[in-house]
């Protein structure tokens, strides 16, 4: 039945919800393995901090700020071979999550945890032993949340490290992935996706990855899946997401570093001899 | 946040945290686990890296309550549930229960550990006590880990449906707090307190609850009398940890070497060398509940599926070992009901007690309600034991009957003949009667009979040792069943005294004791406490009944 004839039949009371179901679409008009527009800023806060970083993912948007290496304020915390990474994650009071109130913003169990994942992250891809008994300080603020919260958060800090000039293995990418009510695997869901509606309970897996060196360093899933085997699945999805928000994130990065360079040497443009990548997932 | 340290006491010394391991100590663990100077790993305590530690669970069971301990090798954990009945939270959502976890790590636990309060998932009150300062960062993260570990594989995993715990929609709903205390850190918190809540969970059984009609709370019917039914899980997930060591050091990160030593159920030890760490929930039907890669480490994707793969078998065993502790307690459990029955009918003179258990205040809070306590339980089921009696009178009407037709049991009835004729009372056939009978020769023996009474003991003491191969077999049915050893003395010279009123309900227990290894095989718990408490009263009926029939 193709659309046109099935307009016809309807008539004007047409929906965007049957259109979209029509045509395999998702609510917000993605195919299931699109991610969402992203964009990036490095550099925002310039003075105060040693990198900064804001990234929106569709309507997500997280500011990431890097403090480092400094000295620990507790010398009961510092390491003596490497340095430690203190982690951050707040949400700001204008942006809510879905009608989960928090009573507590500093003590949300749910961001000590996103704190604590962040920082293990962080942790596999920082070169920490070059900076022995510092302290890296990375504060992540939550501006606004349509779904997706970790995985942004996890490529702000990113770009914001690299802004502030510390010694990375690889970039960290993340995504998330899950899958959708007809069985197939969705990449990168926003909030109506992730909570569960309809009575299904929505499979929500985001995952890390270092896209150069090909490894997963993290992924965290809490909903019930059949089997290993789509657990399998699911994980690949998010990894091919994970490979197209890399190259947004390399594109970004390179477009900074060459607008750094002609402030610097005070040209009016710069030819950059390496490839441009290419934007197409 | 940057907390002031004010230490106004120097801390004792603690050897278990990461920062006095020794780097000897540290290489020589990392080298086990990386295989690096032998062909195979090699662990502290000689397991093999796939295999879990020695596991042990105790289960206990009480109204309203159920209580968990798991030991998994040195690591120590118990888990608490209780119930309470209470409005909804919240007005949008009035068919939802709520599960409250409890997690408390405290220096019970490791000598690492400072004081900190319980972290809940029920908000409580905002402000912190002071002492928090001296508590490490780490600490506040494991329990928090620990927290959210069992809050998404309980609630966000679709193991309870809170749905299912509402009694009256928009009115009453069940809340359930779930309490998990450590009580030994020696290595993977996370799957010890998940198989500690899991287990727990299965073996709680909710009372029924009889709906009061003006909106008062409702009333909770005790365990003894009406059984109560299990919590509806959807699944069981259980889950298994590993810890991952990278052999590129922090040191030589630049190395391109990949290989990575995956130990699962790691120790103490082992968790301080430790790169990351992956755990991975599934049920026994290999369903996936949760997956936990919190990083740390790099893995490559084959490497992460395998212990995917190795995490399911290990699973499933742990799977196994858990359905046979719960049937075992189960089953204990149920035995424990019926030896209380059994207390309860030798002691039924107890002072009358309230109709309700818990007065009509809301929110109001029992407190001993985690222990067996037999003489607590008695206390409260005598009522509803007599409602029980009255119910089960009638089943035992028509079993008798059924029985006393019987010709197989021939050797029953005419045992029951041999002493019955010494009694050729014309006793009415109402067991109320008999029932006061009992009471007040249990009471205060009346003191015209008094002598008589002391001359039938003196008797039956006499003739103890004459009689005894006489009545072995009475014996040895007698010890069969416990709690009746008390009987033993009073009805051994049972058969050849004369007769008495008071020997009538010493030779209803012998009989009684007879009839009960009759008709509790053993097997069937649950029709043993109706025939138990129908037992009881059956004597005075038979005997009633046969001294009607006799011509």
């Amino acid at each position: 039945l193709t659309t046109t004839r099935y307009l016809k039949r309807m008539g004007s009371t047409l929906r965007r919800t049957d259109l979209l179901s029509l045509s395999n679409l998702r609510n917000d008009g993605r195919k299931s393995h699109e991610i969402r527009r992203i964009r990036t800023q490095i550099g925002t806060v310039a003075e105060h901090c040693g990198g900064s970083a804001v990234v929106e993912m569709g309507l997500t948007t997280v500011l990431a700020t890097v403090r480092g290496p400094i000295e620990c304020t507790r010398r009961s915390d510092e390491l003596s071979d490497r340095a430690i990474i203190d982690v951050q994650v707040k949400t700001a009071p204008f942006a809510p999550s879905g009608d989960r109130r928090m009573a507590n913003p500093t003590s949300d169990r749910r961001l000590i945890e996103q704190s604590h994942q962040l920082k293990r992250t962080m942790e596999a891809a920082v070169l920490l032993h070059l900076y022995a008994k510092s302290k890296i300080e990375i504060t992540v603020w939550v501006l606004a949340d349509d779904g997706g919260r970790l995985p942004a958060a996890i490529n702000a800090t990113t770009l914001a490290l690299v802004d502030a000039g510390i010694p990375l293995k690889d970039i960290v990418c993340a995504c998330s992935a899950g899958i959708s009510s007809e069985g197939g695997t969705l990449v990168d869901l926003n909030r109506r996706e992730e909570s569960s509606f309809g009575g299904q309970p929505a499979v929500y897996l985001p995952c890390a990855m270092l896209p150069q060196r090909g490894t997963v360093v993290l992924s965290q899933c809490e909903s019930r899946l059949g089997s290993l085997k789509q657990l399998e699945l699911v994980l690949d999805a998010a990894m091919d997401g994970c490979l197209a928000v890399a190259q947004h994130l390399q594109a970004a990065i390179r477009e900074h570093s060459a607008s750094l360079l002609v402030a610097r040497s005070g040209q009016a443009s710069v030819q950059y001899s390496f490839a441009m990548p290419t934007t197409s997932c | 946040t940057m907390s002031k340290f004010a230490a106004s006491y120097i801390s004792i010394r603690d050897d278990s945290g990461s920062s006095s391991l020794s780097l000897n100590e540290k290489n020589f663990l990392r080298q086990g686990a990386l295989s690096l100077n032998s062909s195979r790993i090699l662990r502290t305590d000689g397991r093999s890296p796939g295999e879990i530690r020695k596991l042990k669970l105790d289960l206990s069971r009480s109204h309203n309550a159920a209580e968990c301990t798991v030991q998994l090798g040195e690591t120590r954990i118990s888990a608490g549930i209780v119930g309470h009945l209470q409005p909804p939270v919240s007005e949008d959502r009035p068919n939802e229960g709520i599960v409250s976890i409890t997690v408390d790590s405290n220096p019970m636990a490791s000598s690492s550990f400072g004081m900190m309060p319980p972290l809940t998932t029920t908000p409580g009150n905002v402000d912190r006590p002071h002492f928090m300062s001296t508590v490490d960062d780490s600490q506040k993260l494991l329990g928090n880990r620990i927290l959210r570990f069992l809050e998404r594989s309980i609630l966000l995993g679709g193991t309870l449906d809170t749905e299912a715990l509402c009694v009256e929609a928009g009115a009453w709903v069940w809340k359930l707090s779930l309490s998990v205390r450590i009580l030994d850190h020696g290595g993977n918190l996370l799957d010890a307190a998940l198989l500690a809540s899991m287990a727990t969970l299965r073996h709680y059984r909710k009372p029924n609850v009889e709906l009061v009609k003006e909106g008062g709370m409702p009333i909770l019917i005790h365990s003894d009398a009406e059984d109560p039914s299990p919590l509806p899980l959807n699944h069981t997930p259980l889950s298994v940890s590993f810890a991952l060591i990278h052999a590129d050091d922090v040191a030589l990160s630049t190395s391109s070497s990949m290989t990575v030593g995956a130990l699962v159920d790691p120790t103490e030890r082992e968790e301080l060398v430790q790169t990351g760490s992956v755990s991975l929930a599934m049920n026994a039907h290999s369903e996936v509940c949760l997956l936990d890669f919190g990083g740390g480490c790099e893995l490559e994707p084959t490497q992460l599926k395998q212990c995917w793969n190795l995490a399911e078998k290990c699973i499933l065993k742990l799977c196994e070992q858990l359905e046979d502790s719960l049937k075992e307690a189960d089953e204990k459990a149920q035995h424990e009901r019926l030896y209380r029955l059994q207390k309860q009918h030798q002691h039924p003179n107890l002072p009358p007690l309230p109709e309700t258990l818990t007065p009509k205040v809301p929110f109001w809070h029992e407190e001993n309600e985690m222990e067996i306590d037999t003489n607590h339980s008695i206390a409260n089921t005598s009522q509803e034991l007599q409602d029980a009696e009255i119910k089960a009178k009638d089943r035992e009407q028509e079993e008798y009957k059924a029985k006393a037709l019987e010709y197989n049991l021939g050797h029953v009835t005419a045992k029951v003949k041999e002493t019955d004729e010494s009694k050729s009372k014309e006793n009415v056939g109402q067991s109320n009667l008999l029932a006061a009978m009992l009471k007040s020769v249990q009471k205060i023996p009346p003191p015209e009979n008094k002598s008589d009474n002391i001359k039938a003991m003196d008797v039956e003491a006499a003739l103890d040792r004459p009689k005894a191969d006489k009545v072995s077999n009475l014996q040895v049915k007698e010890s069969d069943t416990p709690g009746k050893s008390e009987n033993q003395k009073p009805t051994v010279g049972l058969k050849s005294t004369e007769d008495s009123d008071e020997e009538v309900p010493t030779s209803l227990k012998s009989e009684f004791a007879a009839e009960v290894t009759k008709t509790c095989p053993a097997t069937n718990d649950e029709d043993c406490v109706e025939n138990l408490a129908s037992a009881i009263k059956k004597k005075k009926k038979k005997k009633s009944s046969k001294t009607k029939k006799r011509p």
